[in-house]
């Protein structure tokens, strides 16, 4: 055992795991709560990575750009939700499918509009490296790992603790059961799907030093957040955490092993559990 | 077993979740003879229903069919076999006409395999299968609405349609799913006229919540209550059982119950 | 009348309006040439989406299956361009059988999400994982080893338009039959209403595989006629961020009928050629239209067209009806 190669990995992956669980969230709980596959989570994630960008460009600041991504990606998810989505709750899958990702095809036209083809280079806010079993580690990494940790903390604490969180639980049930409790239920869609959009939005900002911001960063994300969703289950959030966790590790330490592995590995991994389990590990069952 | 069986269940148990929908029920129904199941919402009327045509698989519990065990035997096996069944929601096909819904039904029933290779060759259209259409639609009195498509039907006669197509492949038993419900008392009458023909030609067993018009059919009458039949036997004697009296009316002994 | 008119001559009218077409614009050849060949692939779409009611963000992988099929065929092992093309029908039925079991029992949620990833591999797999022989992002060029053809030379865009227009009139043909069979009302009562479909005594999993198999065949037909029309292929052919065009050409043209695929894909291309003239952004276009599309057209071009001469039909045969009142009204009171 070469542990000089396998403990970086292992980090590595777990930061990957952190970004993929935070993108993966709103679409997993969007289907959970509210029956729709909003494809348009991608975009949160591209804007709030782009208003990082220039954030970082404007003022150098790093964490400010990283509070406005996450702020305007709230406010962008604010006004779909209650523009758009809608409109389409209680439509067939297929409708709802197709209207979120044609809004997320709008928004890439727009994206590119507004900041142009070229990829922009973001850079890392933090450079030091703490070393651990004498390797170093970009603390960086470490960083995204306890981000991801804390959300999934605090979202587990929503949902246990608050009136809103014991709201989503019940929803996520069975959608009938918030009628029955005479719950107002555009105001907890649009509340959950504000802090999605926010989570989506910091996994966009986190990720921007990690890779190259660009128009279609969206699109490659959409991928491995599907995969996660699939791996994990539609509907819930323990589900999207392990399967983040599964698929993190699988990228990073099968693309130490063989390097196209990182890429064709997760695919594989999915392929499977969805031969074993239709609705993925911990699928919300009996809906569409 | 007895010979003259049909459909049998012994001790049949349906759980969601905490909840016990159907509780341990042996429940018998003889060849050709009509059997209604009534009791209040929430009885387990329809989810002992689902138990008998395959939509749901009992947590404990058998299922027979002509005497063969059925229970983990899947819908289109136990259709096969010429078990039938109508839905309390109707469940059609409303985006195709009322031609093509009943040569769909028949269709099957032609083949006779769960999926014909030769569909892709062949036609609803066709001599034979017009004809036999033809004849069940004017039985039903769908005839004018032949090629219209379903979802501009009214209910009447989309539940007429659904009895059609499960008439047309001329199944053993027919199990019917509240058959009234939502219907105003002439469409009521006419279903009921309908039902009336297979009254000792075909095993029927229907779950209702309009007793007056049941009583009028069947000849076995069983009451549910909290996922357990409490009373099974003729009209009369069922609907006069102190049990049933006590738990489904609610009212004392010597209380007369009004139809 | 009208209705039955069309009905029979449909193909030969879709066929004859696209050659008019080409000869009244002549330099426009290519455009007419790809709308016959999207026409094929549209169709494959059709049938999933509006036949079978699934939707799938994946369709460019099996037109790159085909495209790379054929190429593959024409660049290492044969010279036959038929043989080529057959090789790519093989190869949609081959992924059709192969992947529908696992596929098709899927939600329709995970059905449409697992093709995307399914297209994402597939794009890597051409690019890189298989370079050696794809050549990846350069592409594989083959035209040069195509041979001629008894009558038609593919190899020149006149004749291979004419062979593409014999061979969408032949795919409409069938198109038109599957349609009107047994399975494809089967389809549409799938569509409508699987589980009673279930309790009429089908099995929903098997005419759920074929309709799979079906719809890839047509998908990786067209990905073999790209691929001869081109003279090569590359990664591009399957490229995810395309799949939603496909889908919006089918609502364009009225899902679920047999003419919608090539009204939408004339639109849709037609389109196209327009607006890239002016917008380079293509993405915004394709979301803004089909956003549009579903919300305000729902029944598409063809379905428009079918209900307009729906309501001329019914004002003929109203004014006939006029002799016999006492029949329409007992079919109202029947309900």
């Amino acid at each position: 055992m070469n542990l000089t190669l396998w403990i970086p990995a292992i980090i590595f992956g777990f930061s990957i795991s952190g970004i993929f669980f935070l993108v993966s969230l709103g679409l997993s709980i969007g289907f959970g709560l509210m029956r729709v596959v909003n494809l348009e989570q991608m975009l949160y994630y591209t804007v709030s990575a782009y208003m990082t960008y220039t954030m970082v460009r404007l003022t150098g600041m790093f964490w400010l750009g990283l509070l406005s991504g996450v702020v305007i990606a709230g406010i962008i998810g604010f006004a779909v939700e209650t523009q758009l989505l809608r409109r389409v709750y209680g439509k067939p899958m297929l409708f709802t499918m197709v209207v979120t990702f044609s809004f997320f095809l709008i928004g890439i036209g727009a994206v590119q509009y507004i900041w142009g083809l070229a990829p922009k280079p973001v850079s890392s806010p933090i450079k030091t490296m703490i070393g651990i079993f004498g390797m170093e580690i970009p603390l960086y990494r470490l960083l995204i790992i306890a981000t991801a940790g804390a959300v999934y903390v605090l979202i587990q604490l929503i949902l246990q603790k608050t009136i809103l969180g014991k709201a989503i639980r019940a929803g996520i049930e069975s959608p009938e059961n918030l009628e029955a409790l005479g719950i107002n239920i555009n105001r907890i869609f649009t509340i959950t799907f504000i802090i999605a959009s926010g989570c989506a939005g910091l996994g966009g900002a986190l990720n921007a030093p990690l890779v190259m911001v660009g128009p279609y960063m969206g699109f490659d994300m959409l991928l491995y957040a599907f995969i996660t969703v699939i791996l994990g289950g539609l509907g819930s959030i323990k589900g999207t955490l392990i399967s983040a966790l599964i698929i993190g590790q699988v990228i990073s330490v099968g693309g130490t092993l063989w390097s196209p592995l990182a890429f064709v590995a997760p695919f594989v991994v999915m392929f499977f559990v969805i031969l074993i389990k239709p609705t993925g590990l911990y699928g919300v069952k009996g809906v569409v | 077993m007895d010979a003259r069986c049909v459909v049998k269940t012994v001790g049949v148990t349906k759980v969601f979740g905490d909840f016990v929908a159907v509780n341990s029920v042996d429940f018998e129904v003889n060849d050709r003879e009509a059997v209604g199941i009534i009791g209040p919402n929430g009885a387990g009327k329809t989810t002992f229903l689902n138990l008998l045509s395959g939509l749901y698989m009992p947590e404990e519990g058998s299922v027979f069919f002509k005497g063969r065990d059925v229970t983990r035997v899947p819908p289109q096996k136990r259709i096969e076999m010429g078990m039938m069944r109508t839905f309390q929601l109707v469940h059609v096909f409303d985006n195709i006409s009322v031609y093509d819904n009943l040569a769909l039904s028949y269709y099957r029933k032609l083949e006779g395999r769960a999926f014909p290779p030769g569909s892709v060759f062949t036609r609803l259209f066709r001599k034979d299968i017009e004809k036999i259409v033809g004849d069940v639609l004017e039985l039903f009195e769908l005839d004018k609405r032949s090629t219209q498509i379903v979802s501009n039907l009214p209910l009447g006669s989309k539940k007429r349609m659904e009895l059609a197509m499960a008439h047309i492949a001329d199944p053993e038993v027919i199990l019917l799913d509240e058959p009234f419900a939502g219907l105003g008392d002439i469409e009521i009458d006419e279903i009921l006229g309908i039902l009336t023909h297979y009254i000792h030609k075909k095993t029927i067993i229907i779950v209702e919540h309009k007793i007056t018009k049941l009583t009028q059919i069947v000849d076995k009458l069983a009451v549910m209550c909290d996922g357990a039949i409490i009373a099974c036997g003729g009209c009369e004697e069922t609907l006069n059982d102190p049990e049933v009296r006590k738990s489904y009316w609610k009212v004392s002994e010597d209380e007369q119950v009004c139809l | 009348m009208w209705k039955k008119t069309l009905d029979r001559l449909g193909p030969l009218l879709v066929v004859l309006l696209v050659t008019v077409l080409r000869y009244l614009f002549p330099n426009k050849i290519s455009f007419f040439t790809e709308i016959a060949i999207y026409t094929i692939y549209v169709m494959g779409n059709n049938i999933l989406y509006g036949y079978l009611g699934l939707v799938s963000f994946g369709q460019p992988f099996y037109l790159g299956i085909g495209g790379y099929a054929t190429a593959l065929f024409l660049a290492y092992v044969g010279h036959n361009p038929l043989v080529a093309l057959l090789l790519g029908i093989g190869s949609g039925l081959v992924f059709g059988i192969v992947l529908g079991p696992s596929f098709i029992r899927l939600k329709s949620s995970y059905f449409a999400l697992i093709n995307a990833a399914l297209c994402a591999i597939g794009v890597f797999i051409f690019e890189r994982l298989l370079i050696d022989i794809t050549r990846g992002n350069d592409g594989l060029w083959f035209r040069s080893n195509m041979s001629k053809l008894p009558l038609l030379d593919v190899r020149l865009p006149q004749s291979f338009f004419l062979f593409v227009v014999i061979v969408l009139f032949l795919v409409l043909m069938i198109y038109r039959h599957l349609d009107r069979s047994t399975l494809g009302t089967m389809f549409r009562g799938l569509q409508s209403n699987e589980e009673k479909l279930k309790f009429i005594g089908y099995d929903t999993f098997k005419i759920k595989w074929v309709g799979f198999t079906i719809a890839s065949c047509f998908s990786t037909f067209a990905g073999s006629l790209y691929a001869i029309n081109f003279g090569f292929v590359n990664p591009s052919l399957g490229e995810n961020s395309r799949a939603v065009e496909v889908i919006v050409a089918t609502l364009l043209g009225g899902s679920g009928t047999v003419y919608g695929p090539f009204f939408g894909a004339f639109a849709f291309l037609g389109i196209k050629d327009i607006v890239s003239r002016w917008i380079t952004r293509w993405e915004l276009v394709v979301g803004i239209l089909t956003i549009l599309v579903l919300f305000r057209f729902s029944k598409g071009i063809w379905g428009t067209i079918q209900q307009y001469l729906l309501g001329i039909q019914k004002r003929v045969s109203g004014s006939n009806d006029i002799r016999s009142p006492k029949g329409s009204r007992s079919a109202g009171a029947g309900s």
